[in-house]
């Protein structure tokens, strides 16, 4: 598993997937990573995590969450697959890949 | 009950407050009503290793309207969870943690509070949760966690378990749980759980048999939780499929919770705070990740978490909608009813015929309990007077009326045990006021000779039960808690325990170490807050002066005192200390909980407030160190007369010593219960009171907050003649006569509503409470207006009258509690006007009052005692009493006792006392037995000054052969020595010790004595009684001939060790500088003009910072010059620079305003304040001038013009704008402008945190840096 921890961007938006983003609000379609478009296919793990508050220079009481969910996902352009953890802050609602696990 | 509950039907089965402790992070009351909020109709609490919290949860669930559920979480023993490859190596690796060489693995100790930097630490063990599913389940639960702290106090050292923590074995659980109305829910953190979450499914569906074959399938429930975290661990979705797939192959219910630790989100980061503090590891990246997912979710939240559950679970499109239902089912199940399932709002007293009476039933209660009233009128008054019997039938009747009589006839019981011992025993409270407690011997007051009422203590309009309180000698308390056990048995006894919670200070220590701030930093800032609560840190930064200026109130720390302050009143520590007994019926425990307190009595789980709720009878017993003070008094008056003084007698002669009441007039009432503050001083020597009742006035006019100047003032005008008493009408004249016109009581308030609207006192006191909230306020003005008019009353007289109601009602104080207090007073004051000797000798051992002992002993002087010094051949472990040598004028003098020495130890005090006489230093070493340390401060507290003529003045070939306190100090280091196998290095007479200095001991003046001893011709001794008139000085020691300790360094070591100053008043060794600025002394006070300023200089014996409207605080510091006690006042305006000088210093020069308050009284209006100690050192460098330019410059950050009002503080220290300097750090040779006393003596933390320059200064003389604490503080103060 290889961290990254880069920003990306999330598409929203009908399509075949409809149907996932019925079950599992919140999670983009597809989104783009270094320039490359991913298809979601599967979700494979969904969990929450607080960071951790007591690090910094200020002690803020506010604590910061992530929702992060592990996907198995699809470039259409290059055939490419792969399992990618994504997140997004709660407090913020921006996206992340936090790591690509194969 | 009534549910009125919303329309959410998801109910929380597992859920813990504040009171599993250091784990959860919410009141009861808002975790009831945040499911209140979310529409939720059932909720459960389901705390850790307790069920402390049960009362205050379901009596919040009555008011929301929601069905409480109750249970208990339990850790499991680690020794039986069996050999699978899951369980049993996670059972070993924590049995190996307890074993870890050295003793003390992380995790290996459990106390049942805080130890030395709070270390609490538990073993991380598999748990599961027992729900009561009925009344008899609540019992069931009530006894089954009295059980698993009755096995975790029982275990022995050897168990391999951590010490005390609290365990579920399987024996226990057999006892408990087959057959019972309980289930048991098996969760994520089970055994089955664990092994699940560390792949053993097998195991765990061993596990999961086992506890079905125990409790039945109906009894047991799984529960999932899936808190989102990743992994397989606790918390985690998959593992929570995986439990409810293992449920349903097994044919059981699977439900859901949410493992709530907390109300809602805002509380993650107190969370936290708590687990660093539990686990005594501080955060750390990495160590603990989790979320806040563990929060009170509502339903809807819930259900996408169900949803999720159902999915990985593979239940089908109902799945969800499947886990919902059976939750919903199970919470409907567990529902108790707080009155008839817990017994709350219903009374359990005890049976009658526990009570030895004969006969059951209520009347024979009620007759046993006449009956001994009947004999009590002969006791106290002699005959049935008719006002008497008259009095007795009412309170009877409405005793009757309740079904109270068994509660009487307890506590008359208990009362009589405590007087047969012989113990002193005085009730405390509304309960002065019944006949009936007169009359049992209960309570010490005549209530009709003092006017009080009945209804103010026991109306037939309330059902609950009296509150009596008994004051009791402090030193005998637990001896009456262990006969109250006696009596009445384990069945049916108790004690009430108290949750310590967090307050400021500890809040900021456990919040410092989680996040690893370095600990002496965190103690400096915890010290500069005052003893308040931890909800109040941030305003008391904004508004204390001496907080302002401390640079805390940055911003960049608002986050750190938020988190300080969401710690306000979650427990910390349950204090097993008693502070009351409950008494009920045989089913006592099926009620409550109990665990053994350390001396061993049993504790009731909930608080005072709690078991009152739940009906038992509560009685306080108090140990109050007055009474044990008289009663050593009462003890030394007859061990040194023979005479036995009855000081419980006085009512029968109405209180009335004339020289008793000279004393309280001219204020001489250091020592005297309840009177002797600065405040009562100034208001007795004003007031002058000449009779019981103007006692029991003066404490009730006692009272802080803006009424003062409105019932004060005008009662002492009246009382003083300069003002004519005024009615609002005739008719209430009997009411208010007694004041002056002024309503000061409780029961005036009675009076008045009950004489002008015709209803009873009972309704009276009725209206009374109602006029505590704004609601009620209105309600009883409408129907106080509409009755006094139809009495007659005129409308003018009824507003004015009304005002008065409204404006008092809520001020005034209860005669009858005055009047429980001001006999203790009265016996006080009468035993220090006859007998201050024995009196004094009282207070000095068991120091009741506020005011340190060495203030008593200088008062104990004032009063014509003698006192006298230490002495291994005649103090006692106490002080006691002796007479005076024949020539002194003083007949009496007070011996100290050898308790106070620092650090001795009592079989040291026995040793001491029992091998007397001691000859020498050399036969004390060998045959006493005390440590090093202890003989040392022995002889530097001058308890052999005796035995060796130190205190003598000596002629200097006397000096020569005689040693002195150093040379003994010496010895006892050779001594040491010797005793560790050292020989001297000359091989001298093995009775002479070699001092490494060439001396040979040669015979004195008088010549050698027959055994070597050195005779001293002219001995007669100034101290002790008579004395042979040559006394020998043992000569087992050699002299020195260096020069022995001075006065100085005498009365510091004498502070040190006893803290008292025993040689010399330590203020003496400031005279000069006093007497260059000059100071005005105690005593000379008086004659000094009103409104003159003046310069006062002391030992601080007393801060006080009675409450007071935010932003208005006043400073009361007492000092004491050697000629008696200077009261000052430090007005807001006057505090800003120097309010951190008045908490930390202790020897201080005061400049104020005098300000006569009466004929015999004088305060001082303060209006700066330095350190007595850091100016003398000044006055030796530099001299006067010097020290009034130090006195001139504000410290730093404070100017002149701006400290008078808002104390503003300017700039930052250290920028000086000097370009060399670190900023922050001050120059230790930088001798700065104006004095000396500016920049040198800032310091500056790295946290910004500013001390003031007038502490941290190490005097020249005796004094401040006392390892004791040396004055009296209020709560309000901080410092030491």
């Amino acid at each position: 598993m290889r961290r990254y921890d880069e920003p990306i961007e999330a598409c929203f938006g009908a399509g075949s997937y409809s149907t996932l983003e019925d079950e599992l609000p919140g999670l983009p379609a597809e989104f783009r990573w270094r320039r490359h478009s991913w298809q979601i296919c599967e979700v494979e793990g969904h969990w929450v995590l607080a960071d951790p508050w007591w690090e910094g220079d200020r002690v803020d009481v506010a604590v910061e969450q992530r929702d992060i969910w592990q996907v198995r996902a699809r470039d259409p352009w290059r055939g490419r697959e792969g399992v990618f953890q994504i997140y997004r802050h709660q407090g913020s609602g921006t996206w992340s890949l936090l790591a690509v696990v194969d | 009950m009534e549910i009125f509950g919303g329309d959410d039907p998801f109910i929380h089965l597992r859920v813990a407050s504040g009171y599993s402790l250091r784990y959860g992070a919410s009141h009861p009351a808002d975790l009831v009503r945040t499911a209140a909020e979310h529409g939720m109709d059932t909720l459960a609490l389901t705390d850790r290793d307790g069920l402390y919290g049960a009362v205050r949860f379901a009596k919040a669930c009555l008011r929301e309207g929601i069905a409480p559920v109750l249970g208990v979480d339990l850790g499991l023993d680690p020794r039986e969870l069996g050999d699978g490859p899951a369980l049993g190596s996670f059972a070993r690796s924590v049995l190996d943690a307890t074993h870890r060489p050295g003793g003390r693995a992380a995790g290996s100790v459990v106390r049942k509070g805080p130890a030395l930097g709070g270390a609490t630490r538990e073993v991380e063990v598999p748990r599961v949760v027992v729900l009561a599913t009925s009344g008899a389940g609540w019992a069931t639960l009530c006894r089954l966690t009295s059980a698993v702290h009755r096995a975790a106090e029982e275990r022995t050292p050897d168990s391999g378990l951590p010490e005390g923590q609290v365990l579920l074995d399987a024996a226990t659980a057999r006892a408990h749980l087959p057959g019972a109305d309980v289930v048991v829910l098996v969760g994520a953190d089970s055994d089955v759980g664990l092994a699940l979450a560390a792949g053993d499914a097998d195991g765990a569906g061993r596990a999961l048999d086992d506890w079905a074959e125990l409790v039945g399938v109906h009894r047991l429930a799984v529960a999932a939780t899936d808190l989102l975290l990743p992994g397989l661990g606790v918390g985690s979705g998959e593992q929570a499929a995986r439990l409810v797939t293992l449920a349903h192959e097994r044919r059981l219910e699977a439900v859901v919770t949410n493992m709530v630790r907390m109300s809602d989100a805002s509380l993650g980061a107190t969370v936290d705070v708590l687990d660093a503090a539990r686990r005594g590891v501080p955060l750390a990246r990495g160590a603990v990740r989790r979320n806040e997912e563990d929060r009170l979710k509502s339903g809807k939240e819930m259900l996408d978490v169900l949803h999720g559950l159902a999915r990985r679970a593979g239940l089908g499109e109902q799945g969800a909608e499947r886990l919902l239902a059976a939750t919903r089912r199970l919470g409907q199940r567990c529902r108790l009813d707080p009155g008839a399932d817990l017994g709350l709002g219903q009374i359990h007293l005890p049976e009658f015929d526990v009570l030895q009476g004969e006969g059951k039933g209520p009347q024979a209660a009620d007759a046993e309990l006449r009956r001994r009233c009947r004999a009590g009128i002969a006791t106290r008054y002699g005959a049935g007077f008719p006002a008497v019997t008259e009095r007795l039938e009412a309170e009877l009747a409405t005793i009757a009326e309740l079904g109270f009589a068994a509660y009487f006839l307890t506590v008359a019981d208990i009362v009589d045990m405590i007087h047969e011992r012989g113990i002193r025993c005085a009730a405390r409270g509304s309960g002065a006021g019944s006949l009936v407690n007169y009359l049992l011997g209960i309570s010490g007051v005549d209530p009709l000779a003092s006017g009080l009422i009945m209804e103010r203590f026991l109306s037939p309009l309330r059902r609950a039960l009296p509150d009596i309180d008994l004051d009791v000698e402090s030193a005998r308390r637990t001896e009456v808690y262990r006969m109250i056990l006696e009596r009445f048995g384990t069945e049916r006894v108790a004690c009430v325990a108290m949750v310590e919670t967090y307050r400021v200070r500890h809040a900021i220590r456990d919040v410092g170490a989680a996040l690893s701030l370095p600990p002496g930093e965190v103690d400096v800032i915890a010290k500069a807050f005052p003893h308040i609560r931890a909800r109040d840190a941030r305003s008391a930064l904004r508004e204390l002066p001496e907080l302002r200026s401390s640079g805390l109130g940055a911003d960049d720390l608002a986050g750190l005192f938020a988190l300080v302050e969401s710690l306000d009143g979650l427990p910390r520590h349950i204090a097993l200390h008693p502070c009351g007994v409950v008494l009920s019926d045989a089913r006592l425990l099926d009620r409550t909980p109990v665990e053994t307190s350390s001396e061993g009595f049993p504790m009731s789980a909930f608080d005072k407030d709690d078991v009152e709720d739940l009906g038992f009878l509560k009685l306080d017993v108090l140990g109050i160190r007055m009474q044990s003070a008289m009663a050593h008094c009462l003890d030394e008056i007859e061990r040194t007369t023979g005479s036995r003084v009855d000081i419980d007698s006085f009512g029968t002669t109405g209180f009335s010593d004339p020289a008793t009441y000279a004393l309280i007039g001219a204020g001489r009432t250091l020592g005297c219960f309840q009177i002797e503050s600065p405040g009562q001083r100034e208001l007795v020597t004003t007031f002058g009171p000449q009779e019981f009742n103007d006692i029991v006035i003066d404490i009730s006019l006692f009272r802080p907050g803006p009424v003062k100047s409105d019932m004060v003032r005008p009662f002492l005008e009246v009382r003083q003649g300069w003002a004519r008493p005024r009615y609002p009408h005739p008719s209430l004249e009997p009411v208010l006569a007694e004041t002056g016109g002024v309503v000061v009581f409780h029961e005036q308030v009675i009076g008045l509503i009950s004489t002008m609207t015709g209803c009873t006192l009972a309704q009276g006191d009725e209206m009374r409470r109602e006029l505590g909230s704004p609601e009620g306020q209105r309600e009883v003005e409408l129907w106080f207006r509409r009755r006094a008019e139809e009495h007659g009353y005129a409308e003018d007289v009824v507003d004015e009258v009304w005002r008065v109601l409204a404006a008092f009602a809520s001020f005034g104080f209860c005669k009858a509690h005055a009047a429980a207090f001001a006999l203790p007073t009265y016996q006080s004051a009468w035993l220090k006007t006859h007998w201050p000797a024995h009196f004094l000798a009282g207070i000095l051992t068991h120091d009741p009052g506020m005011y340190p002992k060495r203030l008593l002993l200088a008062e104990a002087r004032h009063c014509g005692v003698g006192v006298l010094g230490l002495d291994v051949n005649a103090s006692a472990a106490t002080y006691r009493v002796e007479q005076m040598a024949a020539e002194d004028e003083r007949q009496w003098g007070i011996r100290i006792g050898l308790d106070d020495v620092q650090g001795i130890t009592a079989e040291e005090v026995a040793r001491i006392i029992e091998g007397r006489p001691w000859t020498s230093l050399t036969d004390f070493w060998q045959r006493a037995q005390v440590t090093r340390p202890v003989a040392e401060r022995l002889v530097t507290a001058g308890a052999f000054d005796r035995l060796y003529a130190l205190a003598r003045v000596r002629t200097p070939e006397q000096a020569t052969v005689l040693p002195t306190r150093r040379d003994l100090l010496l010895s006892i280091a050779d001594l040491s020595r010797a005793d560790r196998g050292h020989r001297g290095s000359r091989g001298v007479r093995t009775d002479q010790l070699a001092l490494g200095i060439d001396v040979v001991a040669t015979p004195g003046t008088g010549g050698l004595g027959p055994d070597g001893d050195i005779l001293d011709e002219d001995a007669p001794d100034d101290d002790g009684p008579d004395r042979p008139g040559r006394r020998r000085v043992p000569a087992d020691l050699a002299c020195s001939r260096l020069p022995d300790m001075n006065m100085a360094e005498r009365v510091r070591a004498e502070l040190e060790v006893l803290g008292l100053d025993v040689s010399r008043h330590v203020v003496d060794f400031y005279r000069p500088l006093m007497a260059a600025l000059g100071t005005v002394d105690a005593v000379d006070l008086l004659g000094a003009r009103n409104r003159s300023e003046v310069l006062v200089a002391g030992v601080k014996v007393a801060t006080q910072t009675p409450p007071i409207r935010s932003g208005k605080r006043v400073i009361f510091l007492s000092l004491d010059d050697g000629t008696g006690p200077v009261d000052t006042t430090f007005f807001e305006d006057a505090q800003g620079p120097y309010a951190s000088t008045v908490f930390n210093g202790w020897l201080l020069l005061v400049r104020g305003v005098v300000r006569r308050t009466g004929i015999r009284g004088v305060s001082v209006r303060a209006t700066g304040c330095w350190d007595l100690a850091a100016l003398t050192a000044v006055f030796r460098e530099q001299g006067i001038a010097a020290v009034h330019r130090a006195m001139h410059t504000l410290p730093e950050g404070w100017r002149s013009d701006s400290y008078a009002g808002v104390g503003e503080v300017v700039g930052a220290p250290g920028d000086s704008g000097d370009p060399g300097r670190r900023p922050g750090v001050p120059d230790p040779y930088e001798h700065a402008r104006s004095g000396g006393m500016g920049q040198r003596r800032t310091l500056v933390h790295a946290s910004g945190f500013r001390s003031s320059p007038y502490a941290d200064v190490r005097p020249a003389g005796p004094g401040v840096a006392t390892p004791r604490k040396l004055w009296h503080s209020s709560p309000g103060s901080p410092g030491r």
